[in-house]
Order: structure tokens, then C-alpha cells, then sequence
């Protein structure tokens, strides 16, 4: 906001638990430094975290994520293998 | 409405420089009215025009409506928050998390561990102690820091030795070091307490907790009564960004001092 109360910028950044310095901590240390514990962490929250806490899992299954992906990774059946093995 | 990212006005009363990188500020919120925190809860500290950033409370609720945090000059915010004068304005949200057991711990001895910063959550309940002291059994205070200059509240360590036992050590001395020289965990073998009466407390640098737990296992303590604080990125402080969590805990609701047998269990947590 500049000073005139007129003016100002609408800033945004990208921010998401799979980039490197999501759980990173400002003395250095970086508490999920590899792509295995980010993917690990992302898949267990929206499968496993959420739904212990609140009954309902973090993904409504809309598809794009499986449209998308590069790899033919799917997460609805992630989530689905996460919910049944634990 | 309930705004939990709305924060409230505090003033700065004063600044106190600590150490080369950290100081010591003492603040009231614009209304006057007390925080109302627990001995190692913690705020959400906003400069405006810069950001916001969590900050451990270093002084204890007993202490009236004035509270002190104690701040290293590592990021962004904090660089700020080091450029900041008596009678300056911050956002405060908060306080936040659970704190330190000041009831469980009635009438129990305490350990307590602190490493570098660790000090400056720590000294909320080494402070409240002293106010309470009578309900509390003997103390023991251990505090590492990695070289003499870097050590925090000098002038307090008088005040931690009236209260109990209060053991000092260096990583590495200089030349008017008197005291121990080796990491924290070098202390341990000459501490002795009552194991089964003993609630250890211990509150560091990520690297710390491994090898001080060790330690207090040796002792012998039991696991439930030994408490890690394990200080994470709480960004946003009500338990919805993630970035604090640890498996499936938020540190900012459930933490950041856990019980070890709740995370004992969770890979990332120690």
C-alpha cells in the first residue's frame, strides 16, 4: 500500500509443501530436505493426517493433478492405497 | 468475527542488546492489557512493510503486562525486528501453542537443558520458577552455549543459581573462560538428581535433542516425564499451513513442548 492510500501492489508467492525450503527453519536446518520425505509428507497429510484429524481426506479427487502429471502418477489411487494399508 | 491473522499493536519499551547477534526487546500491547501466555508459548511478531515471524516469549506471565522476547538477527523479519527503537509499533498475534508443564511439573524436581537459543524459551519458566518457587522441588539448570560471548542473560545467571543447581559450558573457551569446555551432554555425568521425581526439560538446536536424550535415559528418567521443545517454522500459528508439522502434529496447537512419549514414535520429529 503506498502512502497516498490510492496506490499499491498486490503481491503473492508461491508457497507449497514440496518445494526444498518449505519446512526449513530460519537457524538452517531443513527438517524434510529430500523429495522422498516432501512426497511422503504431502500423501500422508492429505491421506492420512487430515482424515485422523477432522474425518475427511485433503483431496476431493477432482483429477487434475492425475491429468497432469508427467509421470502417470495417480493420487486418487495414492490416497486409496494409503487408506488401506493403514 | 474471530480474525486469527489480525494482529494487535504492542509498543517496544525497550532494547537491550545481548550479543553480537541477539537482543533482548521488552514490549506492551497498545491496550494495555496483559498477553496472558504460558511459560513457552510463543507469538507471531509482525513488521510492517516487511513480515512476520515467530518468536518464543522470554519472560514470564508472573511478571506483569510488559513481556520480553529475545531475538536473533538471522532473516529477513528479524533483521527488521534488530532495526527497531523504543516506541516503535510491531504486530503481535498470539500467544500461541502449548507451553512448558507448569502443572504437571508442581511439586516435582526439575532438569532443565537448554542449548544456544534454546535459553530464551526456557528462561519464560526458569523465570516463573523463581516466582513460584516454593512449589516446585530442586532444580538443575544446564545451559550450553558455543562460546562464552555468545552466552545469554550474563548478568542472570546469578539469579538462575539462587533457585538451584546452574551448570555452564562452553563448545570452546577463550581466555577469561573459567567454567567447562565440552557440549552440553559433557555436564550430564556430573548432575545428579532423583530420576522417579525428575521432569527433564530440554530445549536446543535440532542437533541437540538425539544426544541429551541419550543422556537423560542414562540417568535414568523415565520417558514420560522428559519434554522436548522442538521449535519449528510456525507461519501461521493456528494449525493450517503446515509448515511447523511434524508427521500428523502441528507444533504451533499441539507444541512446540511435546511429552517425548507423543513423538517418539514420528520420524521427523527428533
Amino acid at each position: 500500500m503506498e502512502i497516498n492510500l490510492k496506490e499499491g501492489v498486490r503481491f503473492r508467492t508461491w508457497d507449497g509443501c514440496m518445494l526444498v525450503d518449505f519446512a526449513k527453519v530460519a537457524g538452517g536446518e531443513n527438517f524434510r530436505p529430500t523429495t522422498v520425505q516432501r512426497l511422503r509428507h504431502r500423501f500422508l497429510r492429505k491421506g492420512k493426517y487430515l482424515l485422523d484429524r477432522y474425518g475427511k481426506v485433503g483431496c476431493v479427487g477432482c483429477g487434475r493433478c492425475t491429468r497432469h502429471c508427467l509421470v502417470k502418477i495417480n493420487p486418487v489411487e495414492v490416497y486409496n492405497g494409503v487408506y488401506n494399508r493403514i | 468475527m474471530d480474525l486469527a491473522y489480525k494482529p494487535k499493536l504492542a509498543k517496544i519499551l525497550e532494547v537491550k542488546e545481548l550479543t553480537a547477534r541477539e537482543k533482548l526487546f521488552t514490549l506492551r500491547l497498545e491496550n494495555g492489557e496483559p498477553l496472558n501466555h504460558q511459560p513457552g508459548q510463543f507469538v507471531e511478531v509482525s513488521v510492517f512493510g516487511v513480515g512476520e515471524c515467530p518468536i518464543s516469549i522470554c519472560s514470564s506471565p508472573t511478571r506483569g503486562p510488559e513481556f520480553q522476547m529475545c531475538v536473533r538477527a538471522i532473516g529477513n523479519v528479524t533483521n527488521a525486528i534488530h532495526q527497531l527503537k523504543p516506541g516503535d509499533y510491531v504486530g503481535i498475534r498470539g500467544p500461541y501453542g502449548r507451553g512448558f508443564p507448569v502443572e504437571e511439573a508442581k511439586g516435582q524436581d526439575l532438569l532443565l537443558a537448554a542449548g544456544g537459543l534454546g535459553m530464551a524459551p526456557l528462561r519464560s519458566f526458569i523465570q516463573y520458577l523463581m516466582d513460584r518457587r516454593s512449589d516446585y522441588g530442586e532444580i538443575t539448570i544446564l545451559y550450553g552455549s558455543r562460546e562464552p560471548k555468545e552466552i545469554l542473560f550474563k548478568d542472570e545467571i546469578d539469579l538462575m543459581k539462587s533457585i538451584g543447581q546452574c551448570y555452564l559450558t562452553v563448545d570452546r573457551g577463550d581466555e577469561t573462560w573459567q567454567g567447562h569446555v565440552g557440549v552440553i551432554t559433557t555436564l550430564c555425568p556430573i548432575v545428579k538428581v532423583n530420576p522417579q521425581r525428575t521432569i527433564a526439560i530440554t530445549v536446543g538446536p535440532p542437533v541437540m535433542y538425539k544426544f541429551i536424550l541419550k543422556e537423560f535415559f542414562n540417568m535414568g528418567i523415565p520417558e514420560d516425564r522428559i519434554y522436548v521443545d522442538l521449535e519449528r517454522h510456525m507461519k501461521c500459528g493456528v494449525g493450517k499451513c503446515g509448515h511447523c508439522q511434524i508427521n500428523g502434529l502441528y507444533v504451533c496447537k499441539e507444541g512446540p513442548v511435546f511429552k517425548y512419549t507423543e513423538i517418539k514414535e514420528l520420524p521427523e520429529a527428533i
